[in-house]
Formats: C-alpha cells, sequence, structure tokens
C-alpha cells in the first residue's frame, strides 16, 4: 500500500481547504516558549535542557566551548555589562527611568545601551569577568538560529576596564538591578540571560559548590525578581536548601511552592524534594496533588 | 537489528517484520538519541502535535512538558528510528487528558486570536518578530478557523488527519503511533478527509454571505 499524496499536495484540493491546512502547518514552537519548556523541563527531571540548548547554539556557531562554559561565559558579560555601566552609565539611566520593573519582557530597550548600576554591582562576578562587549550578547542573539541558544564566541574585546569606582553623587546609583537587566538587552536576550544564570546554578549545585550556588541565586533574584524563570529558581532555592541540610528551609520553602505551584510539571519534584524533611519530622504529607 | 523496508510494500509485510522496519529508512540511525537530542530535535514537532490536537497555547506549553517528562522516564525503551511515533502517541495521550481536564470549559474559547494576561508576556515577544501584524491576524483567524474544524472531528479520526495533512507523519508511523492496523488508519483518514472538506467548503461559506 503506497502512502496517498497529501491534500495540499493535490492540485484537486479546493483552495479554501488548501489555505487553512497552510495556516495548522505555519504555526510554530517560538525561541522563547521552547526555553521556558526546556527550562521547566529540566527543573522537574534534573536533565540539563537548558544548558544543552545553549551548548546547541554554540556548535552552531562553530565554538568549540562547552555548554557549561558558554553560560559562564554569559554570566560573566553579564557582570562585566554591569561593570562597564559603572564607567559609561548615568546620563543613559533617564532614558529607562520609566522602563516597567516587572515586565522586563516588554520593556522599550537598546541593544547598545549602558546600563546603571545598582546592587548588582558589587555581587556580580566582576573580578574574573574578560574583557568583551556586552553589544556581542544582543548581536549574537540576532544571528542566532530559530530556537537555539547562542553565546557570543567571539566577543568584541574593549579596552581594559579600569576598576570600578563609586558614585556616590549619582541619584540613581540604586536603581533597581532588574532595571539594568532590562537595559541589557531586548526580550528575548533577557530570557537567554535567565536561562544561562539558571544553568549555572545548576552547574555549581551539581559540583556540590552551594555557597557559590546561593550566590549566584542571589543575583539572579535581583536582576529577576519577576523574571520568567522565576518558578524554575524557586525548585533550585529548594534544591540548595537540601543541599545544605537545611530540613527546615526546605519543607518551608516546597510547602511555598505547592501553595503557589500545586499543579505544574515542576511540583512532583518539589513533593520529591520535599519528602525526607517530612519524613525527619515524622509528620504526613498534606501538599495538594495533582 | 534493522530491516530496510523495500518501498511501496510495506503494508504487505508481516507484522513482525514490519515492527523491526525502520520510520525514516532514508536516514538510518543505528544508535539511541539521548533525552537531550530528542528534544532538541522534536520539542518543535510535540508542541505542534499539541497544538493542532486541540490545546491552546499555554495549555500546549504545559503538555509539551509533560510529554517529554513522561519520555524522560521512559526513554530508554524508545526504538531507534521510531521517535516521531513514539511521541505522538504519547502526545495524543497528554492531549486527551488535559481536554478531559478542561471539560467545564470551551475546548476553544472563540477569542482564541485573544491571548490571556499569563500568555500576553510571552505572546507579545513573538508578535514583535512577526513581520506584518495584518498578515499575522489572517494566520490566526485561518488557525483559528483550523482547529475549530478539526475540534469537530470524531475523536478517533482526529489524531489520523491532523498527523497526516498537518504534521506531515507517513502512514507507517500514524499507525505505530495509535497502535492502528494499516488499512484502519487509511479509512479513517478518508473519513476525516471528507468531513473536514465539507466542513471548509461550508466555513467559506459562511464567509461569502
Amino acid at each position: 500500500m503506497s502512502e496517498p499524496s497529501r491534500l495540499l499536495d493535490d492540485a484537486a484540493t479546493l483552495p479554501e481547504v488548501a489555505r487553512l491546512l497552510r495556516a495548522g502547518r505555519s504555526e510554530s514552537l517560538s525561541p522563547v516558549r521552547r526555553t521556558a519548556i526546556a527550562t521547566g523541563i529540566s527543573a522537574a527531571t534534573g536533565a540539563a535542557l537548558a544548558a544543552g540548548a545553549a551548548r546547541g547554539g554554540v556548535s552552531a556557531g562553530g565554538a568549540a566551548a562547552a555548554g557549561h562554559a558558554g553560560a559562564a561565559t554569559l554570566w560573566k558579560l553579564v557582570g562585566l555589562g554591569v561593570l562597564v555601566a559603572t564607567i559609561g552609565g548615568g546620563a543613559w539611566v533617564a532614558r529607562y527611568r520609566d522602563v516597567p520593573s516587572h515586565n522586563t519582557l516588554n520593556a522599550p530597550v537598546s541593544e547598545t545601551a549602558p546600563i546603571t548600576v545598582g546592587e548588582a554591582a558589587s555581587r556580580a562576578p566582576v573580578s574574573v569577568a574578560p574583557t568583551v562587549a556586552l553589544s556581542a550578547v544582543a548581536e549574537a542573539s540576532t544571528t542566532a538560529a530559530p530556537g537555539s541558544l547562542q553565546v557570543p564566541t567571539h566577543a568584541t574585546p574593549v579596552h581594559p576596564a579600569p576598576a570600578p569606582t563609586p558614585q556616590p553623587s549619582a541619584s540613581h546609583a540604586h536603581q533597581p538591578t532588574r532595571r539594568a537587566a532590562a537595559a541589557v538587552a531586548p526580550a528575548q536576550d533577557t530570557l537567554r540571560i535567565e536561562v544561562a544564570m539558571l544553568a549555572e546554578i545548576k552547574r555549581l549545585l551539581n559540583a556540590s559548590d552551594g555557597a557559590a550556588a546561593q550566590a549566584r541565586l542571589a543575583n539572579y533574584r535581583a536582576m529577576f525578581a519577576h523574571g520568567v524563570l522565576v518558578m524554575q529558581a524557586d525548585v533550585l532555592e529548594i534544591e540548595l536548601a537540601q543541599h545544605a541540610g537545611a530540613t527546615a528551609k526546605v519543607r518551608a520553602l516546597a510547602d511555598a511552592f505547592l501553595q503557589r505551584y500545586p499543579h505544574v510539571p515542576a511540583s512532583e519534584r518539589v513533593r520529591r524534594l520535599r519528602a525526607p524533611a517530612l519524613a525527619g519530622s515524622g509528620e504526613v504529607d498534606e501538599a495538594p496533588t495533582p | 537489528m534493522i530491516i530496510l523496508p523495500s518501498s511501496g510494500h510495506y503494508w504487505s509485510m508481516p507484522p513482525d517484520v514490519m515492527l523491526l522496519a525502520p520510520l525514516h529508512a532514508a536516514t538510518p540511525r543505528v544508535h539511541a538519541m539521548t533525552f537531550e537530542e530528542l528534544f532538541a530535535e522534536y520539542s518543535a514537532f510535540v508542541w505542534r502535535s499539541l497544538r493542532r490536537l486541540g490545546l491552546q497555547p499555554a495549555d500546549a506549553d504545559d503538555a509539551c512538558q509533560e510529554v517529554f517528562i513522561t519520555v524522560h522516564r521512559k526513554h530508554a525503551l524508545i526504538e531507534v528510528g521510531r521517535e516521531r511515533a513514539y511521541l505522538f502517541g504519547v502526545c495524543v495521550r497528554v492531549a486527551a487528558g488535559v481536554r478531559r481536564s478542561r471539560r467545564r470549559k470551551p475546548w476553544h474559547t472563540p477569542s482564541n486570536a485573544v491571548v490571556d494576561e499569563s500568555e500576553g508576556k510571552r505572546r507579545s515577544t513573538s508578535d514583535a518578530l512577526m513581520p506584518d501584524a495584518e498578515q499575522a491576524l489572517v494566520q490566526a483567524q485561518q488557525q483559528q478557523q483550523l482547529d475549530a474544524i478539526v475540534a469537530r472531528l470524531p475523536d478517533e479520526l482526529r489524531p489520523v488527519f491532523v498527523s497526516y495533512e498537518l504534521l506531515e507523519m507517513t502512514m507507517q508511523e500514524i499507525a505505530l503511533a495509535l497502535q492502528l492496523p494499516p488499512g484502519t488508519v487509511a479509512s479513517r483518514l478518508r473519513r476525516a478527509r471528507e468531513l473536514f472538506t465539507a466542513a471548509a467548503q461550508a466555513a467559506s461559506r459562511r464567509e461569502q454571505l
């Protein structure tokens, strides 16, 4: 039995039928959705999908860097961006003063705009950051293939940056760091940064470097208090607490998570993380189950 | 062991041989894909399958995660060359579960083109990438019309029609995914096409009035 020709390939198919079928075939999974889905699956299964996606993007760009290295590089770029902004920021801040801090995805941003400096300047790992321009991140993202996460591999070097100097006179010196993040890159880049930061936290956690992972998570919270991937960050925080042996904290965080998200795919993983804490206290699991 | 089917004679094979035949004979692989490779290769296919099986975009996102979480548990059981069929089979089951859980709500809200608040943030980003807003609107309306027609197909015909006409799967893959005899797949496809064509014509006539 041979395959019948499909309606769209059949010249006898009515135009109105063909039009509908073409519309059905044209819909595709956007990179933003794909990344969010990957991160959710990673949180639920522990698989390194987000890092894997970044790895794919790097290899597509011809680089030999590993995925985790790519995520780490992006993290360093974020840190350096803050450093660069320390020097070149100032007047640009006014331009972004009206950006809603709760909606980084829709914020009107510029790819090359310097960013303001907030608390992240002291938190970001600037001491290990290479001298590269943040614009390279945006540039790389605009040339990335759909569905891929691309970390720039040929970042543009800039002049060696002097040590960051405090700006006590600047009235905007303590602008929210998430606004700075919004100014770093357009919407998709913001999500890429979120993904890279969470991937780095996961990598550190897997490497049993809880302190560094905790510091990265604090940075993520500061930069993306209302980020797209906050739920995944919550799961990571529970894992970090479990890694640190803080049973009470695991239980408190897990309860709060399950209260907020009782029926998401990550809930099952959170219940598994919570189970030892409950067993230790001899209590019965009363969390909502799907 | 992989047995390559001779072109056009697949359905004449004995069942045990048919089950051993790879579904992508043109590019046979000899090693199983890792979970990460499966996601990279088939995430878009899974999401589109779920959408065409009647899930709203936000539901398709969640269901896509559910499909891959299932796959994560069982991916060692997926046979080489049959990944797409396996995934579609999971999609059909997951989509049916989501629809059951949405029983109290309309299967498709009339305002499919209008996204809810939680969807808005992500959709606005993808909308910004559309070259032509008017074209995007027309496309969204056509997709909505398509979904409405597909939703009215009988449950046993819908997966066959969607997988063959919209996802471009082979009859062989569909038979495996839905665990149906080849003849049943062919007859269901035929009936589904008749119903779909009639419904599309009726919708077109209504538009012209």
